[in-house]
């Protein structure tokens, strides 16, 4: 698949990471876009015309009142309108954690050494295969089990949940509040229920889950 | 009779998952946790699986029936598997649970277990499918308890051993991750274990201790004479196949090809970064990786594999060692 694009959004609250990251968009042959502070609401700015446009994003972006919502939420905005966007972030433990519910929409993440021009351009082509139905093994969605395994007491909500489908014994943690009000209530250790996930994937911090109790 | 049908072995990773495929139906042979079963079938354009057969409890064959139950992209009519109260993993517990509610709602036309003599459904034609173990007694006493002569049963011991025939004639040879105690039941009072195609038991691991395991591996490639040896295994796990397990083969066969999913580390030490390119033209389970070696294989109507020629020519370009030209001892 040929990508048409000229220019590549670049948005990110740090003014060098913003350059940074243009770089490897001249590399591939795009027009950066640096978009400079404070961006509005997520509704405003997330409408941005389309034609032939991409964009990178850093996860978070509240420094300095650049915006009041993550990278991970606008990026997941853009993938609704078909924008391709790649997330751009030195995620931590923590960070995956409050990403995981929004990986559905966000088809690739990169850290900033791993962002290229030749891996831009992969995320940017796998993103538009997706908006017409065409996902990777990595990517594609299967209706799978999980059985949860505790719940937590402590502010801020997450519970664990293992996926015994998947090739590995590791244990997922998600935030409570990302699951539809009826599916919340019935969240408790050794409760089943099924979600759309992309069981294909080898990665643990590029699973995503959707649908919970609605697969 | 049975053109137009066609048996695989699928890559995986450590696992193992065979299927025997005639246009959108399919026989499944134990489910390997991932998604690459559900890509294959998808692929085939398989909507109907009229049997699956899980040889045994370990996560490594029967996970992924979760994961085929739950995707309900296929029809899953016949499902035997066999009970085995010694298995204490979650994987285990969920699959009891899991296949009890779908039966309980009628999704599922039968459930049954399955020991030596007894009939899976396969209506493709030409094939047929025969249990060959486990013994009754075996599947009786069940994993956890011992033998006449003390020797303990185990999940593998209890794993289900099938032989399929394509138009009359031995075609392959399906051992799960049979070892000593359950090859001396197997082979006790004579079986006809001949086939020109062994899946080799275990991954290509071990079944037993040393002499253990060489006993039950020569002895099926003596029994089996077979032609052509399989070994499904993922590399980033415990090495296979042992380099015992290949002079053990070669030993009573020391002209049959022997074909991996994936690139043993015995074979070739580290593999750079962007991975090895694929042989396989099917889903494969190490592809992503590029540590694929055979990857998912299609075979023949005399049981050899399809791609033999590609396959020849990956391990000459990219085996450092590989086990598959090592002479017989």
């Amino acid at each position: 698949m040929s990508i048409e694009l000229d220019r590549v959004l670049v948005v990110d609250d740090q003014s060098d990471s913003r350059e940074s990251s243009s770089l490897s968009v001249e590399d591939a042959d795009l027009l950066p876009v640096p978009v400079e502070g404070p961006l509005g609401s997520l509704e405003d700015f997330s409408e941005v015309p389309q034609d032939r446009t991409g964009a990178i994003c850093d996860f978070e972006l509240r420094a300095a009142n650049y915006a009041n919502f993550h990278g991970a939420q606008l990026v997941r905005a853009w993938y609704h309108q078909h924008l391709p966007a790649v997330l751009c972030t030195r995620y931590e433990k923590a960070q995956l954690d409050a990403i995981r519910p929004y990986r559905r929409w966000v088809p690739v993440m990169l850290t900033p050494s791993e962002l290229n021009a030749d891996s831009l351009m992969q995320g940017l082509e796998l993103a538009l295969g997706e908006f017409v139905g065409n996902f990777s093994p990595e990517r594609r969605p299967h209706r799978a089990l999980v059985r949860i395994v505790d719940v937590g007491l402590d502010e801020g909500r997450a519970f664990t949940f293992e996926l015994p489908g998947w090739p590995s014994d590791l244990i997922f943690k998600y935030p409570l509040i990302s699951l539809a009000p009826d599916i919340r209530g019935q969240i408790a250790p050794e409760f089943r229920t099924h979600v759309q996930t992309n069981l294909g994937c080898e990665v643990f911090e590029d699973l995503y889950f959707t649908s919970w109790g609605h697969a | 009779m049975s053109a137009g049908s066609q048996f695989f072995v699928l890559d995986v990773g450590h696992g193992s998952c065979a299927a025997l495929v005639e246009g959108s139906r399919a026989v499944i042979f134990d489910v390997a946790r991932g998604a690459t079963l559900l890509d294959f079938l998808r692929e085939m354009h398989v909507d109907v699986i009229e049997s699956v057969v899980v040889s045994h409890a370990d996560d490594d064959h029967v996970g992924g029936l979760l994961a085929l139950l739950a995707a309900r992209s296929v029809e899953v009519k016949h499902i035997y598997i066999n009970t085995d109260a010694d298995k204490k993993s979650r994987v285990w517990k969920d699959v009891a649970y899991e296949l009890d509610d779908l039966a309980e709602a009628g999704r599922i036309a039968a459930l049954s277990g399955v020991s030596k003599g007894d009939t899976v459904f396969c209506s493709i034609k030409g094939w047929a499918i025969e249990v060959l173990a486990p013994r009754h007694r075996v599947l009786q006493l069940g994993a956890g308890n011992t033998d006449r002569h003390e020797r303990k049963i185990t999940s593998n011991s209890m794993s289900i051993v099938l032989r399929l025939s394509r138009d009359s004639e031995p075609y392959a040879l399906l051992t799960g991750d049979l070892d000593y105690t359950g090859f001396t039941h197997l082979i006790d009072g004579g079986v006809d274990l001949e086939a020109p195609l062994l899946i080799v038991p275990h991954h290509g691991g071990r079944c037993g201790s040393d002499l253990e395991s060489d006993a039950v591996l020569a002895g099926l490639g003596g029994l089996s004479r077979a032609s052509t040896l399989v070994v499904s295994h993922g590399r980033s796990k415990f090495d296979n196949p042992r380099l015992g397990t290949v002079e053990s083969l070669r030993r009573s066969l020391p002209t049959a090809d022997v074909v991996c999913t994936q690139m043993s580390t015995h074979c070739l030490g580290a593999i750079a970064s962007d991975g090895l390119p694929t042989v396989s033209a099917l889903p494969s389970a190490g592809a992503g990786a590029g540590v694929s070696c055979a990857g998912s294989m299609g075979f023949g109507v005399d049981g050899r594999l399809e791609r033999a020629a590609e396959h020849r020519e990956f391990v000459t370009d990219y085996a450092r060692t590989p086990l598959c030209r090592q002479p017989a001892p």
